[in-house]
């Protein structure tokens, strides 16, 4: 058990107050490193003890533009629990647990896959994808439900009240977009004209303008599936307060449908299913060209991402080889938004 | 000029090793996927190797026509490719320009699209660019 410091491994024991029996080091994500921890812990009120898993969740050296900290994101994580999600409940915030300025936090271990090719195509998630959607529209209507006004604190910081005064949610992501395109070390034509197309559309309807909590990463890949259905969302790095259709049009951006292009929702279903589903449970009236709009967004902002990641490559001297090859499929997100702009509709 | 294999051949026959013979000897899932882009980047420039010439050609034309450039074309690849970034940034500014028409947009997006094509022929030769994908 040689991943954890003897300093960690005492601090993290004390929070569960068990002792450990394993502790593995998972492949970590850009934002933050993770363990699964295994531990024997005495019973709970419910009497259920003995050798349980966690994972234990750190900041890791970088972070990526618009990602949130590991302290926001376990408020997140609990006022999302708050408002009835399914996603793993934080407990034991441990600041400094491995550096200077970083934070950690404990959740428990939860069940279920992940990959995506895995979820859209695997044979024993078959009976899961026939309700997968719908299931999906459920939770992400509930993680709509939590607003600045009523979210606890210290999740109100998690978006500081100066960054939106006067503009739309849109219009935040566009001005930050903007920063991006012009700090690329090389012009990018495509992107210059999709921002400019997004800059003179933007959607005027009431949940375009809407600021609610967003996941911000809601896409196959950040949910848990199991046979029996969905299990858990995960990976809130990226939530913030924005427009609900910014998470409701991201699980359709074309390279979340991991090749199953004829089914836009996350590559398991069709969108209308998911939009009632949606719509029923949050009691929002969706607007298919504001979703059109967002989309065309999503993809925008994805093709600038790989555009950014692959700079660390070249200039910014990060030696990583999928940074290198992130920056060649930048067109290919690039032509996803040309073809919906000329498509007109989703 | 050097000596056959030329460069294509190698970079080819350097994906085709690290694909077929050193991927299935990597058990670790993370490394064997890294193997994978290695290969698919090996790949990737011997596609564009192959045509470099002609599609910096064509860029440039497309660029040269948007940008109003009359200056001299350049002689020499490396020159050519200098110009393609700097009539990009020419190009990026006439876009953002507000006096720009949608008419003038419509046909700049039109020449983006031959752009992109010629990008995706290289990088994602599999990537569907058919107009209505959804089905």
């Amino acid at each position: 058990m040689t991943a954890l410091s003897p300093e960690a491994s005492s601090r993290v024991r004390e929070a569960l107050a068990g002792d450990l029996v394993s502790v593995e080091r998972l492949a970590g994500g850009a934002c933050q490193d993770n363990f699964v921890i295994e531990a024997t812990v005495p019973a709970d009120a419910s009497g259920t003890g003995g050798t349980r898993k966690y994972v234990l969740r750190s900041d890791a050296r970088t972070s990526l533009p618009g990602s949130i900290d590991r302290a926001r994101e376990f408020a997140v994580m609990r006022a999302a629990v708050a408002a009835g999600v399914k996603t793993p409940e934080p407990f034991a915030l441990l600041p400094e647990l491995f550096a200077p300025k970083t934070s950690a936090y404990l959740l428990p271990f939860v069940g279920g896959e992940a990959i995506g090719r895995k979820i859209v195509k695997g044979p024993e998630l078959a009976r899961a994808r026939e309700t997968l959607s719908t299931e999906l529209a459920r939770e992400i209507a509930k993680v709509h439900t939590v607003t600045p006004a009523i979210a606890p604190a210290p999740a109100p910081a998690l978006f500081p009240a100066g960054d939106y005064e006067g503009r739309s949610p849109a219009r935040v992501r566009l001005d930050t977009m903007r920063v991006h395109v012009d700090g690329l070390a090389r012009k990018r034509p495509a992107l210059e004209w999709l921002l400019r197309w997004l800059d003179e559309n933007e959607p005027s309807d009431q949940h375009s303008k809407e600021r609610v909590l967003v996941h911000g990463d809601f896409r196959t890949g950040n949910f848990l599936v199991e046979p029996s259905g969905l299990s858990a969302l995960l990976d809130w790095e990226f939530s913030h307060f924005g427009s609900p259709y910014e998470d409701l049009s991201w699980i359709s951006v074309r390279d979340w449908r991991f090749g199953q292009l004829t089914l836009p929702i996350g590559g398991f279903a069709k969108r209308e299913p998911f939009y009632e589903a949606y719509s029923a449970t949050s009691g929002r009236s969706l607007d298919l060209g504001a979703i059109h709009y967002w989309e065309i967004l999503g993809n925008v902002s994805w093709a600038l991402g790989a555009a950014c990641q692959s700079e660390r490559y070249t200039h910014g001297g990060e030696e990583d080889l999928e940074l290198l090859a992130i920056g060649r499929r930048a067109s290919e997100m690039e032509w996803e938004a040309i073809r919906l702009v000329e498509k007109g509709t989703v | 000029m050097q000596d056959a294999p030329d460069k294509e051949a190698i970079l080819l026959g350097l994906a085709k090793f690290l694909d077929r013979e050193v991927r299935p000897l990597v058990k670790e899932p993370r490394a064997a996927f890294r193997v994978l882009v290695g290969a698919h980047l090996a790949f990737t420039a011997a596609m564009e190797s192959m045509d470099e010439d002609a599609d910096v050609e064509a860029e440039l034309e497309r660029l040269r026509s948007l940008t109003n450039d009359t200056s001299p074309k350049p002689d020499s690849r490396p020159e050519r490719k200098r110009r393609v970034v700097l009539l990009e940034e020419r190009l990026a500014a006439r876009i953002r320009e507000p006096k720009t028409s949608k008419e003038e947009l419509v046909c700049i997006r039109d020449e983006l699209k031959k752009t992109l094509l010629a990008k995706l022929r290289v990088n994602s030769p599999r990537f569907d660019t058919r107009a209505d994908i959804d089905g």
